[in-house]
């Protein structure tokens, strides 16, 4: 027969009278429970320790990582003359040679010598020295200059007789407006007052 | 503790209704009788009380069906106990070995008694371990011995419990104060009385006897009243009350662990 659990003293639960078997389970489980908790504890610490490390390994190697970098170099900052200098040189080196030579080649002849050509890229005009034989000459010249492909207009800004030479040659000098390369049509006010300003 | 004997024959010679009021009253005065001086060892000492039937009230309740909870249990403990003795279970401290679905034993002590016992612990600076009715401390005591379908009957002083079993199951409790120290004759009629009242579901035939406890007049036979009867002296428990006859009267046990 079961025994009776009458008892008129009322235990805490932990004192009540549990079967032998009962209690040794609950030893073994709590022992295991013990050495459980015990192993996470040592691992989390463990966890935490190597945390620890690496933080401080990444810490170190930013710090060597930033010795080790060069400084960034200074925003580069231009002044208005290098500015000015960089640009003209760009436009010099964008200055369309081969269709200006053929429009010099395509308007030679034999009464006029051209004797200097010499570009202008801010104003986008070609500076030129040359020879004719007489006025008309020149004025034909200009004329057919003018027309020629790559250029716009020609107009004389300097003429004289050189005196020196036995033909007494009418030497002048001229400048020639490019035409516009992306909309020449639209921008025909431009030109004038462009070739007004370079006299 | 064998200085208690004294007190206790005191208390049973009243009346059995104000017995344990009497009892609880002459508790308090074994503390000066302590003979021990006190010191570290006693500072130690739990007190284990064994309760006559006849101070406790012991009986058993078969739950209702669908009970739910201890408190449902409690509540009807209290009920069966109100019927039984036809007073309110309030002053009594109902302990029982709670079970849902089969019928359980219930014992009540006058909460007098129990704070009187309690009181006597405190002042002796013992830890009071134990309260239990004479018969609990033999049933367990026997555990195996106990009849699976039969008779349990223990007797003490001159009260005489009768716990029917069948199937392995409590199937009735009554405790019953004899006026004197009854002969053979006298309890074979007192056990068919009360196989009488038992359950008639309790077949005759194939049931057993077991006298238990430390009562000086327990049968030794191996036949009673048509079956197999066998008694056990449970001098385990009077030896430590001191004499074995004050100790059948009242166990009030003390020892020192």
């Amino acid at each position: 027969m079961k025994p009776l659990r009458i008892d008129f003293v009322e235990r805490p639960p932990w004192c009540l009278p549990t079967s032998p078997r009962a209690r040794a389970t609950l030893i073994a489980l709590a022992t295991v429970l013990l050495l459980l908790g015990v192993a996470l504890a040592w691992t989390a610490l463990q966890l935490g320790r190597e945390l620890e490390e690496a933080s401080r390994a990444i810490a170190w190697t930013r710090q060597e990582l930033f010795a080790r970098t060069p400084p960034p170099p200074p925003p580069l900052v231009l002044s208005e003359r290098q500015l000015l200098a960089i640009n003209s040189a760009i436009g010099q080196l964008n200055t369309p040679w081969p269709a200006m030579l053929d429009g010099f080649e395509s308007v030679a002849t034999a009464d006029i010598a051209l004797l200097q050509i010499e570009p202008d890229n801010r104003r986008r005009l070609v500076k030129g020295v040359a020879e004719a034989r007489d006025h008309q000459r020149m004025l034909d010249y200009l004329a057919a200059l003018g027309s020629a492909a790559p250029f716009a207009r020609a107009v004389v800004t300097k003429q004289e007789i050189n005196e020196q030479d036995p033909n007494r040659p009418l030497r002048f000098a001229f400048e020639a407006l490019l035409a516009e390369p992306a909309a020449p049509a639209a921008t025909p006010a431009v030109i004038p007052a462009r070739a007004r300003d370079g006299q | 503790m064998p200085v208690l004997a004294g007190q206790v024959l005191v208390a049973e010679e009243r009346l059995p209704a104000s017995a344990s009021a009497a009892l609880a009253a002459a508790l308090p005065g074994l503390t000066g009788r302590q003979p021990e001086t006190p010191g570290p060892a006693a500072r130690n000492r739990s007190l284990i009380v064994t309760v006559d039937d006849g101070l406790a009230r012991s009986f058993v309740v078969t739950p209702p069906r669908g009970t739910r909870g201890l408190r449902e249990l409690r509540a009807t403990a209290a009920a069966r106990f109100a019927t039984l003795y036809g007073a309110s279970a309030e002053d009594w401290l109902l302990v029982g070995d709670w079970h849902a679905r089969v019928p359980f034993i219930v014992s009540g002590l006058p909460r007098v008694l129990y704070q009187a016992l309690q009181q006597l612990a405190l002042t002796n600076g013992w830890r009071l371990d134990s309260v239990s009715p004479a018969f609990v401390r033999v049933w367990n005591g026997l555990g195996a011995s106990i009849p699976a379908n039969g008779w349990l009957l223990v007797g003490f002083g001159s009260t005489l419990t009768l716990l029917a079993t069948g199937d392995d199951r409590i199937a009735g409790l009554r405790s019953l104060r004899l006026p004197a120290a009854p002969d053979l004759a006298a309890l074979e009629t007192l056990l068919e009385q009360e196989i009488l009242r038992a359950p008639a579901q309790l077949e005759r035939g194939r049931q057993a006897l077991l006298w238990a406890g430390a009562a000086e007049w327990l049968p030794v036979a191996t036949s009673l009243a048509g079956m197999a009867s066998r008694t056990i002296a449970c001098r385990a428990l009077a030896s430590n009350a001191g004499e074995a006859s004050t100790a059948g009267q009242l166990a009030l046990a003390g020892r020192s662990r």
